[in-house]
């Protein structure tokens, strides 16, 4: 199986030229998770640039839901604030379900004790919101790693 | 005759064809140009300083004698539905401003542009990350910064009259449902590079923190008026955008190929 990223085979800024293809071809799957629409469609309009296909959710719940009814995503952008259930209890049951994507933290707040604590709740690492492109892109670096 | 012929030129002016702006449209003919009200802004001339609407057809004929009317606006006016196919039609029927001089219109709106979007950076109402949201635009997504943000005015505007509904209340005492909202306000605000509405966001965190309502009503009123100023700035640069992309529209009509089959 080759991971098709950006449109060309390449790996984040390494630009490591992958074979030819052997079998089946599929995109990198991502799920935004924030309350806020704006993010949303800012933090989904960053992913597509790069070629991810992405979906969003409004809070921890819908998240979770979406993992339930079959759905796999490779990257999990998780907003640590959110209504009816936070980015926090999300990570945790994702965790406690065995979900092993990629999850990153995104939160408002740059605060080391409340990024700690997210950490801890099974993040693969927490970014500051918003998100720009040096961020996707070292995400995005750390995921072709995982995947590979 | 010329009498008859100028009151029908005035009845056309009132009807004149509008331009949607914002939209997919294809680019006018040369005949129908901009309204009134674009063009003169586009010339930058107040609409009441415009004379009455009579064009001298033979200046038409002759580009060079168009500069001793330089004042005279160029509006859309139809005379071919009287005489749609006589000579008169054939001869005088194509009105309004040469394509030549509507080009200059493009540069001066975008330089406009260049010259408000610093004023913002200068003065800290925006930051980089607005910046950021404009390489995301292209052909693609051709409207991106605009729906983004007019995401962020219909969200703001509610967060502010939520914000304004707690503390009016002589009995507020919930200081961390003005957190939540507060929250969302700043990540919004930092998500499309307000940056003075981030700041204000910020003090007003803290002084709900501190339970101070006093403090928490003038951190609302300064608010407001940095989101204002900010709406009104974005909404001005919008519409400067969106008359240079007219402009340009009708500088570069759309070439309609035909093709010929026996041509390859």
């Amino acid at each position: 199986m080759v991971v098709y990223l950006a449109g060309k085979m390449v790996i984040g800024s390494s630009k490591k030229v992958v074979a030819d293809p052997i079998e089946e071809v599929r995109r990198i799957c991502a799920l935004v998770v924030d309350d806020d629409p704006l993010v949303r469609r800012i933090h989904g309009m960053l992913l597509a640039r790069y070629g991810l296909e992405t979906e969003a959710a409004e809070n921890g719940k819908e998240a979770i839901d979406l993992f339930l009814s079959g759905k796999t995503f490779d990257l999990v952008l998780m907003d640590m604030e959110m209504p009816v259930m936070d980015g926090l209890q999300a990570t945790q049951r994702l965790r406690g379900m065995g979900v092993s994507s990629m999850i990153v933290g995104v939160t408002a707040r740059g605060l080391e004790a409340e990024k700690e604590a997210f950490m801890a709740t099974g993040l693969d690492a927490c970014c500051v919101k918003p998100l720009n492109a040096e961020a996707v892109i070292s995400v995005l670096d750390e995921l072709a790693k995982k995947l590979l | 005759m010329r009498r008859i012929l100028r009151a029908v030129v005035l009845l056309q002016v009132q009807n004149t064809c509008q331009i949607p702006i914002g939209q997919n449209h294809p680019p006018p003919p040369f005949k129908f140009l901009p309204t009134l009200s674009s063009l003169s802004s586009i010339l930058n001339t107040r609409t009441q300083q415009i004379p009455l609407p009579f064009l001298p057809f033979s200046a038409i004929k002759h580009p060079r004698k168009l500069l001793k009317f330089e004042s005279f606006p160029y509006f859309p006016i139809r005379v071919g539905f009287l005489f749609p196919l006589t000579g008169f039609y054939k001869k005088f029927g194509k009105t309004g401003l040469p394509v030549w001089m509507l080009g200059l219109s493009v540069d001066r709106l975008r330089a406009d542009m260049n010259r408000l979007l610093a004023l913002l950076f200068h003065q800290g109402v925006l930051d980089e990350q607005f910046l950021q949201l404009q390489q995301l635009q292209d052909e693609s997504s051709p409207n991106f910064v605009s729906e983004v943000v007019n995401i962020y005015f219909h969200e703001s505007e509610k967060l502010l009259r939520n914000l304004r509904a707690l503390l009016v209340d002589k009995e507020f005492s919930d200081y961390k449902k003005m957190g939540v909202h507060l929250n969302q306000f700043m990540g919004s605000s930092s998500s499309i590079g307000a940056k003075r509405v981030r700041n204000v966001c910020v003090a007003f965190r803290a002084a709900s923190e501190q339970n101070n309502r006093a403090g928490c009503l003038r951190a609302l009123e300064l608010l407001e008026y940095e989101y204002c100023y900010l709406k009104n700035k974005l909404h001005e640069l919008f519409q400067i955008e969106q008359q240079r992309i007219l402009a340009a529209a009708v500088r570069y009509p759309v070439q309609h190929h035909h093709h010929q089959p026996n041509n390859p």
